[in-house]
């Protein structure tokens, strides 16, 4: 059976059923597409962010920046090459792989601590949303210009259901390939040299884990995704400029979503995109003009209350209320709770 | 087997070692005593490739220069260690300790299934089977040097460098770790080159004894020698009296 070699495979597959038929009932609605739509793009970008930083204490600080890359990459090579945005798409992702393999290459060798990567890294983001900015001839400045690769009218019409449905599970696709990624990677050889090297560098080195290596490819394989994230997230807007790609527009809510979800749980990026889109969405409806303040309250809450991130807050009160129900000890309902505290 | 010449290593001006010369043969027990500050520990960072010595020291591990090399290089070419102050992966399960160093302390490509079945059999090994689905840190201190000491042996390593492993340890238990290093040359063949406050362990375990002071070397001989060598006893009694 496949869940001998992916861990977790029937939980997956049930998570990806879900969001499979979660379109249906809202089918009609852009507004509503859209609003799942953005629950993937970010559950993606908070899946990056769970390796790299997760288990890997690289904060990075530049997926808008990086994200950018891949979208105008994409164009600019579907454009000048005239290839299919299918394979403008792969060499775009690898470019940002390669941009933060260098990244995690030198801080790794440097012994950059997860502070000084952070810095350097929105420091970068800075540099790209400039870039963006600045170079007009090739990425039409502040204005931007219609974004509208990877044609999915053919299908949808083919299908019968409406561009931005068919849109949302071309993304779907993209993200159900990058949990699988992580599953398998966080349960090999790679997920074990994580661990050990995130809970003692010296430690690790001491067995034998190249340290270097191990933090390049996390690196590489987050760029890889943020690349193509970034080119998902345009796409959905069907228009792209710098605006998109900015620190507080991809960074800051990527690394609440996955605050919010869990760190290093398998589900934490989905989880916390669900319940920040859910939020947002739910905050631009009722209550557009106090929209950031409340926000940022309900942000303030979440870290207080849920520190170690939804899932695990949830799982401790299920068992707590599991242990109440069936008779057991009060005591042992409180370990979970506590150990997640340090 | 472990050959190093003219070691030395400077923290801008205080000499921590100072031109130390020894060798380790394979089926050795080499003990390394010295009072606090000795450079004990430092002349272990080095060999390990934690730090680099000063131009012309010289480490070679049979036959290859290990100043060339990295740690994790080092690591895998069969010299593993302890640390003074034990560094488990805490939030790890016992077994997962053992089956890391398993897993990465070999050039040779393992499954995972192997490296726990190896894990296992270091676990084994130090007396920690039981304790295999615990996580490191609930461990009491002891317990924890020897899963480190599992962790090494779980590599097959030729050679173990052990850092004060016996220190906080029980009289008993101190009896114990001397059998299980014993039994690391005699069943495992593999070398020990051991530092240690604790006399009594190290003076019945060890074939051979290195005295440190001041990053030099004083003596080096059987324990028997080490116990009646004018300038050792100075040395501690000097410690003592200062």
């Amino acid at each position: 059976m496949n869940t001998d070699t992916l861990p977790g495979a029937r939980k997956l597959a049930l998570v990806a059923a879900v969001f499979v038929l979660a379109p249906i009932p809202v089918a009609g609605s852009g507004y509503y597409v859209g609003v799942l739509t953005r629950v993937l793009l970010f559950a993606l970008f908070a899946l990056a962010l769970n390796i790299v930083f997760g288990h890997n204490d690289q904060l990075f600080l530049f997926m808008g920046g990086l994200g950018g890359i891949g979208a105008y990459t994409t164009a600019l090579i579907v454009d000048t090459v005239g290839v299919t945005a299918w394979l403008a798409l792969p060499v775009a992702a690898l470019l940002c792989g390669g941009i933060a393999l260098s990244v995690s290459w030198i801080s790794a060798r440097r012994r950059f601590t997860v502070i000084l990567i952070s810095i350097l890294t929105l420091n970068l983001q800075l540099v790209f949303s400039e870039t963006f900015i600045g170079a007009r001839d090739l990425t039409g400045g502040s204005t931007g210009f219609p974004y509208e690769l990877f044609s999915v009218s053919g299908v949808a019409g083919a299908v019968g259901i409406p561009e931005e449905v068919a849109l949302y599970y071309l993304i779907l696709a993209f993200l159900m390939g990058g949990m699988v990624l992580y599953v398998w990677l966080i349960n090999s050889k790679y997920g074990m040299a994580f661990e050990a090297i995130r809970e003692d560098e010296t430690a690790a080195e001491s067995i034998g884990i190249d340290v270097v290596r191990y933090k390049t490819i996390a690196g590489f394989v987050a760029g890889v995704i943020i690349g193509i994230a970034g080119t998902l997230l345009a796409r959905e807007a069907t228009y792209i400029t710098p605006s998109i790609f900015t620190f507080l527009a991809v960074d800051v809510i990527a690394l609440v979503v996955l605050i919010v979800g869990g760190i290093r749980q398998t589900y934490g990026p989905i989880v916390g995109a669900v319940v920040v889109e859910a939020i947002e969405a739910g905050l631009s409806n009722y209550a557009a003009d106090w929209r950031a303040a409340i926000f940022g309250a309900l942000l303030i809450v979440l870290f207080l209350y849920f520190r170690s991130g939804v899932i695990v807050t949830v799982q401790n009160l299920l068992d707590e209320y599991n242990v109440l129900s069936g008779g057991g000890g009060g005591g042992s309902g409180k370990t979970p709770t506590e150990t997640d505290a340090d | 087997m472990l050959e190093a010449a003219n070691v030395s290593k400077k923290f801008g001006g205080l000499v921590a070692v100072d031109g130390v010369d020894f060798e380790i043969d394979r089926g050795e027990i080499v003990g390394l005593i010295g009072p606090n500050g000795a450079g004990k520990t430092t002349l272990f960072n080095t060999i390990t490739g934690v730090l680099d010595p000063e131009e012309g020291s010289e480490i070679t591990f049979n036959g290859e220069n290990l100043l060339a090399l990295d740690t994790h290089e080092i690591a895998r070419s069969g010299v593993l260690r302890t640390f003074q102050i034990v560094r488990v992966f805490g939030e790890m399960t016992v077994l997962e300790n053992a089956a890391a160093g398993a897993l990465f302390g070999t050039d040779e490509s393992i499954s995972q299934a192997e490296a726990q079945r190896r894990g296992r059999e270091a676990l084994a090994f130090v007396g920690l089977e039981d304790k295999a689905e615990v996580e490191a840190r609930n461990l009491p201190i002891a317990q924890q040097k020897q899963l480190e000491l599992a962790r090494t042996v779980a590599s097959d390593p030729d050679l173990v460098l052990l850092d004060e492993i016996a220190s906080g340890l029980t009289p008993g238990e101190i009896e114990e770790l001397s059998n299980t290093i014993r039994r690391l040359r005699d069943d495992r063949d593999i070398s020990v080159f051991w530092i240690e406050h604790i006399m009594d362990a190290i003076m019945g375990t060890a074939d051979r004894i290195i005295v440190l002071k001041s990053g030099r070397k004083i003596a080096e001989g059987t324990p028997e020698e080490i116990r009646n060598d004018e300038a050792v006893t100075e040395a501690y009694l000097g410690a003592d009296d200062s």
